[in-house]
């Protein structure tokens, strides 16, 4: 009889739960999901969540899955996995750098080698195409890209005469190409910090600074997202 | 005691999400030493809990793909871990693992039945009594159904969510006892007290259960 009447609630209920529709509502983060499990959420907020909850079969399979999951497996991963993934952390966790030689002419500069991609009208040029095609010189400013891991730096070397130039540097993010703010730009030599910014409307420009070797460290609060060297010769 | 040495851990881990951050791989060694084995083995238990059987390789990749989620988009994820309410980072790394895999899953799709919901090939006719002569003779299963959910609809967030569990997706008393941290009487009276409460709501609807 109990049974009977279970199964015409669970018919009933998944009625109601179809009639419901998909759930539209923002997805609770780990963390709520996690304090919910461990019934560490304030009563107020458990009760929310649990109106998502049936609501939501995403969310609801991924709790019911913590809670029948806790130490299940006896699977550990093998030392060779371990290994693989300390070599891919290594490398994905390293700043890599641009390196941007160039030297200042008369009325232009000439790119004497690069590690990035030029910009030449439209068209982004690695340093050996530059090369195969001749072309050494840029009238007045010269416009360096990388991509770093996970932001793309834009470089404008502009010559402003007398063995002085302005630099410029744009920052996007690599695959959203949306300008990043609140990035500090510091601009270093020989290790001692000359100049440094907040990242404004997503650009920095240091106004004429010297020929020189310097190097420029793009940053966040607590990590290192890109590094130029620059070796501007008079 | 136990409160402080709690609160102690967490904010260790707040420190030891700050040092990660600083992307010095000697403190991703660290990472790997604390927490590698607790996202593999979860990747194991969603899998076999789904009833998966993906192979090695598979595994090997959610592994890694997990890992480098933390990191991108200058560690957007691994910055999103806040210890909120005293959440600890395994406890977090391994709702982290559920959902991702549960993704993978589910992007992968061909061959792999993700949706349990059981068809029931039981007449609701059958089982229900329509007293009001009206409805009688020409309300259909479907009607019936689309009338007494009304009832569920009724029902507070709490019984909502026992039904799902227990009604749903199959969890016995004991188990949600165990998670709920209360006895299995406890569990007994909850049920009851929804059953009950639906059998009256039917009834006002015009049905009775024989």
């Amino acid at each position: 009889m109990q049974d009977h009447f279970e199964r015409i609630i669970r018919m009933v209920y998944q009625n109601w739960k179809r009639s419901e529709g998909r759930n539209k509502e923002t997805h609770p983060d780990e963390e709520t999901l996690v304090c919910f499990i461990e019934g560490r959420l304030p009563a107020e907020e458990a009760e929310r969540l649990k109106a998502h909850l049936v609501r939501c079969d995403d969310c609801m399979e991924a709790i019911a899955l913590s809670m029948q999951a806790a130490e299940m497996s006896e699977e550990e991963p093998s030392a060779d996995l371990l290994e693989r993934v300390r070599k891919m952390l290594a490398f994905e966790l390293k700043p890599s750098i641009l390196e941007i030689v160039l030297r200042l002419k008369e009325k232009a500069s000439e790119i004497i080698s690069t590690t990035g991609d030029v910009l030449v009208g439209q068209e982004l040029v690695p340093a050996a195409v530059l090369r195969s095609r001749s072309i050494k010189d840029f009238k007045d400013e010269v416009t360096i890209l990388k991509d770093f891991f996970d932001i793309r730096a834009e470089i404008k070397i502009e010559n402003m005469g007398a063995n002085a130039f302005n630099l410029s540097i744009l920052v996007k993010h690599r695959i959203t190409q949306k300008v990043l703010k609140d990035l500090r730009v510091a601009l270093i030599k020989d290790n001692t910090e000359l100049e440094s910014y907040l990242t404004d409307a997503g650009v920095v420009t240091f106004e004429h600074v010297l020929a020189g070797k310097y190097t420029v460290e793009i940053s966040r609060v607590n990590s290192k997202l890109a590094c130029v060297v620059l070796d501007i010769r008079p | 005691m136990g409160d402080l040495c709690y609160t102690l851990a967490v904010m260790d881990d707040l420190e030891f999400v700050q040092r990660c951050l600083s992307r010095h791989t000697a403190t991703w060694d660290e990472f790997l030493d604390k927490y590698a084995r607790l996202i593999y083995k979860y990747i194991y238990s969603v899998l076999k809990i789904k009833g998966s059987t993906l192979t090695q390789d598979h595994v090997e990749d959610i592994f890694q793909d997990i890992l480098v989620s933390l990191i991108k988009d200058d560690f957007r994820k691994l910055r999103s871990f806040k210890a909120k309410n005293g959440c600890t980072l395994a406890s977090w790394l391994r709702q982290v693992t559920v959902n991702f895999t549960l993704s993978y899953l589910r992007r992968l799709k061909s061959g792999i039945s993700l949706d349990q919901e059981t068809e029931e090939h039981f007449s609701l006719k059958d089982s229900l009594i329509d007293d009001s002569p009206l409805a009688s003779q020409t309300l259909l299963d479907k009607e019936r159904l689309n009338l007494l959910r009304d009832c569920i609809g009724r029902l507070s967030p709490n019984d909502q969510y026992f039904l799902e569990l227990h009604l749903n997706r199959g969890f016995r008393l004991e188990e949600l006892g165990e998670f709920f941290r209360v006895s299995r009487g406890a569990m007994d009276m909850q049920k009851s007290r929804i059953v009950d409460r639906l059998r009256d709501c039917f009834k006002d609807k015009g049905f009775v259960v024989f």
